[in-house]
């Protein structure tokens, strides 16, 4: 009846609202301070630093992915004031590539990080059979392989990098085979079969993209301040159960 | 409800190639519904207030995607409800709306007799009551539509759902007030 829906907004019209808070000037202020995009000085090195990091999925044709850092940018939306130097960027490590840096053995790659590494505890995941170190973003990039490179079982890659959930499902839209997961102890992503690029910001402030080693199953993980992807032939289940293993 | 700024293009236009003032703008015009809307979906002052300028934040830096020409009220209360939908699941006191007192009323408002005034108050209490009573999901819709004067489009996107889906709630939700109307008082 059009007598309720009447006295409804006529209530409405009539409620006590907190006063708006004055959103122009707070939103203005923030976007004027924010720096202009270069390296932070070390002393500027802050885990608190906002920060942002995007998964994209490649476009239809497996391998496909847009070669120039700027062409995925703007794919995502992100050209602008808040991105500079694109150019600068490291060259996407190609896809199926998994010369992930140099070998080292655990304890020296557990040495030389600059992060504690997570490793996973899981029944049948014991010792990684290969583990790399490259220093591609500050802090090392770790790569744990379970298998053998032409049959991988598990590859977990791990770096310090910072993301933002609510923008990674913005950016891909309907459709798209991502799923938010909860996983113990950080924020996961669920990502099909597809190979994909994974924006962030490294410790320094610099954006910096990864790509996916395998057209396999993905589970993005944040671990405090730690990006973590474990790919591999794995179903939903046991990646999340690898990821809470993590330690 | 709320006004559109002249030439709301050619201020998104400005802001999208990184113009601030032309955002500024922008926000100043949306910062009421973007507030109120956050706080009826977080449910109190201080997450809205941090929900609705961390949207404006992101939809800034979202611009890039926006389609020009394309209505901007419903893509900004689409992130504006994921703000908030995203400050309610960590801990937050949750405010209950409340009548405003009776020397708040408006100006240009006839005075009425104090026995008209009386009932009127009464009835506006009971009805905020049982809308209080509703699920959440069916509280939060007739909020939007009814309260803020959403549209339904709109109420969709603030609550990241299909337009359909809003207007079973609604039917939902009214049918239940109705119900809870026709109860005598307790």
């Amino acid at each position: 009846m059009p007598e309720l829906e009447r006295s409804l907004r006529e209530l409405g019209g009539e409620l006590a609202y907190p006063d708006v808070p004055d959103l122009a000037a707070a939103v203005a202020a923030r976007l004027e301070a924010e720096p202009p995009r270069r390296t932070l000085s070390h002393s500027r090195r802050r885990l608190a630093l906002a920060l942002v990091a995007l998964v994209a999925l490649a476009l239809a044709g497996a391998l496909a992915v847009p070669a120039a850092r700027t062409a995925i940018l703007e794919l995502l939306g992100l050209e602008g004031a808040t991105i500079e130097r694109v150019d600068r960027l490291p060259a996407v490590s190609p896809p199926g590539n998994l010369a992930l840096g140099r070998i080292v053995s655990l304890a020296e790659a557990r040495r030389l990080a600059g992060f504690r590494l997570l490793v996973p505890a899981r029944p049948g995941y014991g010792e990684p059979d290969e583990v790399r170190l490259s220093d591609v973003v500050p802090g090392g990039l770790v790569s744990l392989l379970y298998g053998r490179k032409d049959a991988v079982r598990l590859l977990v890659t791990e770096f310090v990098g910072l993301s933002e959930p609510a923008l990674i499902r913005k950016t891909l839209g309907p459709g798209t085979a991502v799923e938010p997961v909860r996983v113990r102890s950080g924020r996961g992503y669920w990502i099909q079969g597809r190979v994909h690029v994974v924006l962030f910001r490294d410790a320094s402030g610099e954006v910096r993209d990864d790509t996916s080693r395998l057209a396999a199953n993905v589970l993005l993980l944040q671990r405090g301040r730690l990006l973590v992807r474990l790919e591999g032939k794995l179903s939903r289940a046991e990646a999340v159960a690898i990821a809470e293993s993590l330690r | 409800m709320e006004g559109r700024p002249p030439d709301e293009n050619e201020l998104v236009d400005r802001a999208r190639r990184g113009d601030v003032h032309a955002y500024e703008e922008i926000v100043r015009s949306y910062e009421g519904i973007a507030f109120r809307t956050a706080h009826l979906v977080a449910g109190n002052a201080a997450d809205a207030e941090e929900a609705a300028q961390d949207a404006f934040l992101k939809a800034y830096r979202a611009l890039g995607r926006f389609r020009p020409g394309a209505p901007f009220r419903p893509w900004l209360l689409e992130i504006v409800g994921n703000e908030a939908r995203n400050r309610r699941r960590s801990a937050g006191r949750r405010d209950r709306l409340a009548l405003r007192s009776a020397g708040e009323s408006r100006p240009g408002d006839a005075a009425p007799s104090p026995e008209a005034a009386l009932l009127e108050g009464e009835r506006r209490a009971r009805l905020l009551a049982v809308v209080g009573e509703l699920r959440e999901e069916e509280r939060l819709v007739v909020g939007l539509r009814f309260f803020l004067d959403l549209s339904e489009a709109d109420t969709a996107a603030a609550l990241g759902v299909r337009p359909g889906t809003v207007k079973s709630r609604l039917s939902r939700a009214l049918e239940r007030l109705r119900a809870l109307l026709e109860e005598p008082d307790a």
